[in-house]
């Protein structure tokens, strides 16, 4: 016999603060936790009109915590708001900024698919347990916050499905991909507490006191464990759980997929086990404002990001791209050979035309200066005033190599720039770095017209080659021609090339002129992002993103050959 | 003998006691639900596109089902609240809407006798500071007393739920944190049993912007509000927009407050929404949405009163429940201000909201 309790989400949204984490931290506790669940059916209990003896619920919470249950989850989504709440303080009327981060669960408000199924393996419940189980299911309205709308029922006929988590313990083979802390009540581990002798109270705090039963422990307030001074929960224990397969996350959470240096890293992570022992290669900024900038700006928001990180780290050659110790004639600092230093790369994850992301990647990792400085960047602001100020919010930090999968198995809120691809295609154009020639020969290696834009672009990924920041082999007899596809029409119809920025306001760089082109390569086997080329690279101009639309044809190619001609 | 109705009575015998008897039925009916969901299709009243709520730091709160699918909280159960609680309030004569007069709520005078607020008005209801934080301590103490407060012995919520009628019996609909650490070191927390929100399925954003032009000095000092100066202006539309709202029935069963007071309360929860998707849905300057459609969800085969049928049965409801109100039932206290505390020690002001409760 199995215990089968479906939990029905009906506005689709889960809100529940992680009892490790405060609520402006924007951390979820999924899944739901018994201990959650048990507090749930006392605080129910108090408002049974008419309540059944003290001990029968004593009697349930013994039976469902004596066994550790299953959990059967929908697919989720992680979203948040953030609103003033007003606060009355030292006689003062103020506010105070609060996060309210939820999961959107199966298909949302009213969808049947926005269930969790709990299941007790093996546990049989007498009459008057089940009986009061159901009358307390029957009374909850919500788990979790008070909007996570919900309603509880026992099922004999359960349909299970989804992702299932289940105790570690139980795990034969460890057929899961991560585990997460659930927090359960045990009667073992309040049986344990009792046989122990207590410490002294803490200085200024109440002494301890030992719950009598599991009800009492579930009873207790919050409050009181914090006057005893309790640094855990009595009769409680943190249970590993196994799941068997990643939770989807969504682009729009606070701390997705979070893996910061020095930080803890979330039980939950994608990247479980994934050490930062190694320098990190890359900083993952979401942007918050009122209006995103458009992808047009891309080379703006690269020039501000520069701008601001040189300043966090008064003017560290990483950001500054110019060497200190390497002076020109006239005493100026020389630009750093190799590209070892940032690019700042803007991302357009949800198509929509606007930079919601901007990836700093330094392909030879960030040294501690470099890190102290991407972890203060709040901010990025602008002195036009079309463009306001945008808050950068940090979300990754990490080593490429750790990350770049490829497109089919990519994780959600991982950037897509760092993806494993063999075709690549124009995020925002390209501005050739020389002009081509008006009688041009032809290069016979490549089989491409030198100074030719096609010509520009392989020299290009030469040079990023010969850094070692691209890697990989041409197959003997396999020449570029008709793998690099250069044009001015664009790829997505979002804007005309003509529409992007295409000059720095500050800096050199040589350029050929206003044109901007949009590009297409496929390399001869997959290679890892990013990819950026041409003039101001590294500002955000000439990104390009993987796809997995294969080479057009040859005669694709000619006409727009012809074009550009 | 007896003689059959006349056929031409029997309609007038059942016109006149119709609303008694819907209601009756309507009460017996969900007494033997949990909860009232609902939902009601919406649409611009105009147009294609609307203005959803901007949270701080953050402008409107898109985020994304599991499918990928772009969702849009267009007003939280937050606002939805206030909306819901502002539809009692008649502003242009400072008091409650006619078909709820005689309802309990505390009221506050400044020292001068002017009219400041009251509890129907403060976000935090009978938390409000005007109520708790004043030298006038009065409410305080009727607070104390009443609750019985006695150290280590468990919360009386019953006794709660009568004080709350007694007072300011809109309280139970939305919910009360007494965070004062001199109520029983803020525990006492009421869950709010009637909430609501509005969500759009589906959305694409709309960019527009312009500039606001000066006509005397285009270069004018814009700090100042002078010069040309362009904006932005971002609107949505969707594919669906749905407001749902959920009472809880089982939470205002569970207080055993008696049928009279129970059933005036599911009457002023439904009376709230009603006129909410009535008169409430002009959201924003540039949201004005307009019912479509409304559907019962739960339970099954009931039907909403309109809000004509419910405003005629109010004063009666009000009426049968005013033994549990307080006597008068509009109480009055005067807001003092106290001096400022150099460092605080034990006052623990307005702690979140009841929707940070959690169950």
């Amino acid at each position: 016999m199995t215990l089968n309790l479906k939990i029905w989400f009906l506005a689709g949204r889960y809100h529940a603060t992680d009892w490790n984490h405060q609520v402006n931290e924007g951390v979820l506790e999924w899944p739901p936790s018994p201990w959650r669940l048990y507090r749930t059916f006392v605080f129910s209990y108090y408002r049974l009109p008419e309540r059944p003896d003290r001990s029968v619920l004593l009697g349930l919470l013994e039976r469902l915590s004596s066994v550790l249950p299953h959990y059967y989850l929908p697919p989720t989504a992680q979203g948040h708001t953030r609103h003033y709440m007003p606060v009355w303080k030292e006689g003062e009327n103020c506010k105070t900024l609060v996060f309210d981060t939820f999961l959107a669960l199966g298909n949302g408000a009213g969808s049947e698919d926005a269930v969790i199924w709990m299941t007790w393996p093996g546990l049989v419940l007498s009459e008057s347990h089940r009986r009061l189980l159901a009358q307390l299911c029957e009374r909850i309205s919500y788990l979790g916050r008070a909007e996570s709308w919900a309603e509880l029922s026992i099922q004999d006929q359960p349909s299970l499905g989804g992702q299932k988590a289940f105790p570690l313990l139980e795990a034969v083979g460890g057929t899961g991909t991560h585990t997460v802390k659930v927090l359960v009540p045990m009667q073992e581990e309040l049986a344990k507490l009792k046989s122990q002798t207590l410490p002294p109270p803490k200085r200024g705090k109440a002494r301890y006191k030992i719950p009598q039963d599991i009800l009492s422990a579930l009873e207790l307030d919050i409050g009181d464990w914090h006057r005893q001074g309790w640094s855990g929960i009595p009769g409680a224990r943190w249970v590993a759980y196994i799941l068997n397969d990643p939770p989807k996350q969504s682009e729009s959470s606070p701390r997705k997929g979070f893996s910061l240096a020095g930080e803890q890293q979330s039980e939950s992570s994608p990247r479980k086990g994934f050490s930062l022992a190694g320098e990190p290669a890359f900083a993952r900024f979401a942007l918050s404002g009122n209006v995103l900038p458009k992808l047009t700006r891309a080379l703006s928001i690269g020039e501000r990001f520069r701008e601001a990180l040189m300043s966090w780290s008064k003017g560290h050659v990483l950001f500054s791209g110019r060497d200190p110790e390497n002076l020109d004639d006239t005493g100026n600092p020389l630009p750093v050979q190799g590209h070892p230093h940032c690019w700042y790369l803007s991302e357009d994850v949800d198509g929509d035309g606007f930079i919601d992301h901007v990836l700093v990647y330094a392909a030879k990792g960030f040294d501690e200066k470099a890190l102290k400085a991407l972890r203060d960047l709040k901010k990025v602001w602008s002195n036009e005033t079309s463009e306001g100020e945008l808050q950068t919010i940090l979300i990754q930090l990490g080593r490429v190599k750790d990350y770049a999968t490829t497109l089919e198995s990519r994780i959600p809120g991982v950037s897509p720039l760092i993806a494993k691809a063999t075709t690549w295609r124009s995020l925002t154009p390209m501005v050739l770095p020389r002009h081509f020639k008006r009688n041009p020969k032809l290069d016979p290696a490549s089989q491409l017209l030198i100074d030719s834009p096609e010509h520009q672009v392989l020299s290009q990924i030469r040079c990023l080659r010969k850094h070692d920041l691209l890697k990989f082999s041409e197959p003997p007899g396999w020449t570029w021609k008709n793998h690099i596809l250069v044009t001015q029409e664009g790829f997505d119809g979002l804007y005309p090339w003509y529409a992007y920025q295409r000059l720095r306001q500050k800096g050199n760089g040589s350029h050929a002129g206003n044109k901007a082109y949009w590009v297409e390569i496929t390399f001869p086997e997959a290679i890892v992002g990013p990819l950026a080329l041409g003039y101001a690279a590294h500002f955000g101009l000439g990104v390009f993103m993987p796809c997995l639309k294969k080479w057009q044809t040859t005669s694709e190619v000619l006409s727009a050959d012809e074009k550009i001609g | 003998m007896t003689f059959p109705l006349p056929i031409v009575l029997l309609p007038i015998v059942l016109f006149c006691k119709g609303d008694t008897l819907m209601f009756t039925e309507m009460f017996t009916d969900l007494k033997s639900a949990s909860r009232l969901l609902l939902e009601a299709k919406l649409a611009p009243v105009q147009g294609t596109r609307f203005q959803p709520t901007g949270f701080p730091d953050l402008g409107a709160a898109e985020y994304r089902l599991p499918d990928g699918t772009v969702m849009l909280l267009v007003e939280s159960p937050q606002s939805v609240a206030n909306r819901l609680e502002a539809t009692i309030w008649d502003t242009a004569n400072k008091t409650v809407v006619k078909e709820l007069q005689g309802i309990p709520y505390v009221e506050v005078y400044d020292q001068s006798g002017d009219f400041l607020t009251n509890s129907l008005l403060e976000a935090h209801r009978l938390n409000s500071n005007y109520i708790l934080e004043s030298k006038d301590d009065s409410f305080l103490n009727i607070l104390k007393q009443e609750l019985e407060i006695a150290p280590d012995k468990p919360l009386k919520f019953e006794c709660f739920a009568k004080l709350l009628v007694k007072y300011d019996l809109n309280c139970l609909l939305h919910g009360l944190f007494l965070a004062k650490s001199e109520i029983a070191g803020g525990r006492y927390k009421m869950p709010r049993a009637l909430s609501g929100f509005i969500e759009a399925h589906g959305v694409e954003k709309v960019v527009s912007g312009g500039v606001k032009l000066d006509r005397i000095n285009a270069k004018g000092d814009a700090e100042q509000g002078a010069g040309n100066i362009p904006y932005h202006r971002v609107e949505y539309t969707a594919r669906e927009i749905k407001a749902y709202f959920s009472l809880d029935l089982a939470q205002i069963y569970g207080y055993s407050l008696g049928d009279d007071v129970e059933n005036l309360l599911i009457a002023i929860a439904l009376w709230k929404i009603q006129k909410f998707l009535e008169n409430g849905l002009r959201l924003r300057t540039a949201c004005d949405l307009e019912v479509v459609a409304l559907n019962v969800k739960k339970p099954a085969g009931f039907e909403l009163p309109s809000i004509e049928v419910l405003s005629e049965a109010l004063p009666k409801l009000i009426e049968t429940a005013q033994p549990a109100f307080a006597n008068p039932a509009i109480t009055k206290v005067t807001y003092i201000p106290k001096p400022k505390k150099k460092k605080g020690n034990g006052a623990t002001g307005n702690a979140p909201d009841t929707e940070a409760v959690e169950g």
